[in-house]
């Protein structure tokens, strides 16, 4: 992962640039976006719920990897629409997509010892991508980029 | 879009338990170095001669510089690793994520490494937590639970946070008339 911060930045963006478009899309559904884009960090729950202990307790293999899949991400987005109604169900559920692929795009610009990042389309492909190794979760310029841009835009936006 | 409670609680059931499979699922996986899933110090922790000769991708605290020596935990177990090769500037406190072949002796012949400055985790952790509340309170401002419908709602107004203390009096209000 890029830091939060950065991810929910950047959908901040997306969310501004995509409401020139449409005009359907009011803060309330950039906010889907942004929540979204907070999806596949999700297997933080780990920090917490270590897999070790989980798999200690239960004497069974576990992992919360699947969350920052593509899978995993198409499942939390289903569970969170189902608390909406309406319209406004389909247009945030289309919108949490679009935050959670922003973040699993900026995570695969990041550099790993051995290039290889995670497999994103499992369990069709067991396959990791490999990156350009742009980024640490742990560096501080992607998140000064993206306030940059962010600013830009909303500039651009109030006027 | 759906129309009954228990409909709902069907389909988050369904799809938590398609969830913890995928859970249980991943976590059996083995190490797959053909599709670029090396083995961690999961692995060397539990037999470490099994993978002698054998790529590895593993992370952990450096405990000392000269020659680099990693401490790597998995759960309560560590292994002490040396890493030779190493090219870049490590300190002791860094973290190290090491790609290399397994050596005997607990050595890691390091093929690349990425060093993670302590402060840098702590800078991380910090603005991610300014990021949570940025959005919590986006939804707390812009959404609102309609209990009829059973479903989150826009607000017609956002929510002010001058307007706080007036409608949590009006919450406590309301409280006290049902009690009575």
């Amino acid at each position: 992962m890029a830091d939060l911060f950065t991810h929910v930045l950047v959908a901040y963006t997306i969310g501004i640039s995509l409401s020139w478009r449409f005009n359907w899309i009011t803060p309330p559904y950039i906010t889907g976006l942004m929540v979204g884009s907070t999806l596949p960090d999700l297997t933080r729950v780990g920090l917490i719920l270590r897999p070790t202990q989980i798999e200690a307790v239960l004497g069974i293999p576990f992992s919360w990897t699947p969350l920052h899949l593509g899978i995993g991400v198409l499942i939390s987005v289903l569970i969170l629409s189902s608390f909406l109604s309406g319209q406004s169900a389909k247009r945030i559920s289309l919108l949490l997509g679009v935050g959670a692929v922003s973040h699993l795009i900026l995570d695969s610009l990041l550099r790993s010892a051995s290039g290889y990042l995670y497999a994103v389309f499992w369990p069709l492909s067991s396959q990791n991508i490999i990156g350009p190794g742009l980024y640490l979760s742990s560096d501080m310029l992607p998140a000064v980029i993206a306030v940059a841009v962010a600013f830009v835009i909303w500039r651009i936006d109030k006027s | 879009m759906l129309k009954s409670g228990r409909a709902r609680l069907c389909v988050i059931a369904f799809l938590l338990i398609i969830l913890t499979g995928l859970f249980i699922w991943y976590g059996s996986l083995s190490p797959d170095p053909d599709n670029g899933n090396y083995p961690h110090q999961e692995h060397l922790i539990e037999d470490y001669d099994g993978y002698v000769g054998e790529e590895v991708e593993l992370t952990g605290d450096v405990i000392e510089t000269g020659p680099v020596k990693i401490e790597a935990e998995h759960g309560d177990e560590t292994i002490v690793l040396t890493i030779t090769d190493v090219e870049k500037d490590v300190e002791k406190g860094d973290r190290l994520s090491v790609y290399g072949v397994v050596k005997e002796d607990k050595t890691i012949k390091a093929d690349n490494t990425v060093v993670h400055p302590p402060i840098n985790y702590a800078y991380m952790y910090l603005i991610s937590s300014v990021a949570a509340v940025w959005v919590f309170t986006r939804i707390v401002r812009q959404w609102r639970w309609d209990s009829q419908k059973a479903a989150l709602k826009v607000r017609e107004e956002p929510l002010e946070f001058k307007d706080l203390p007036k409608i949590l009096k009006r919450k406590i209000g309301q409280g006290d008339e049902k009690d009575g």
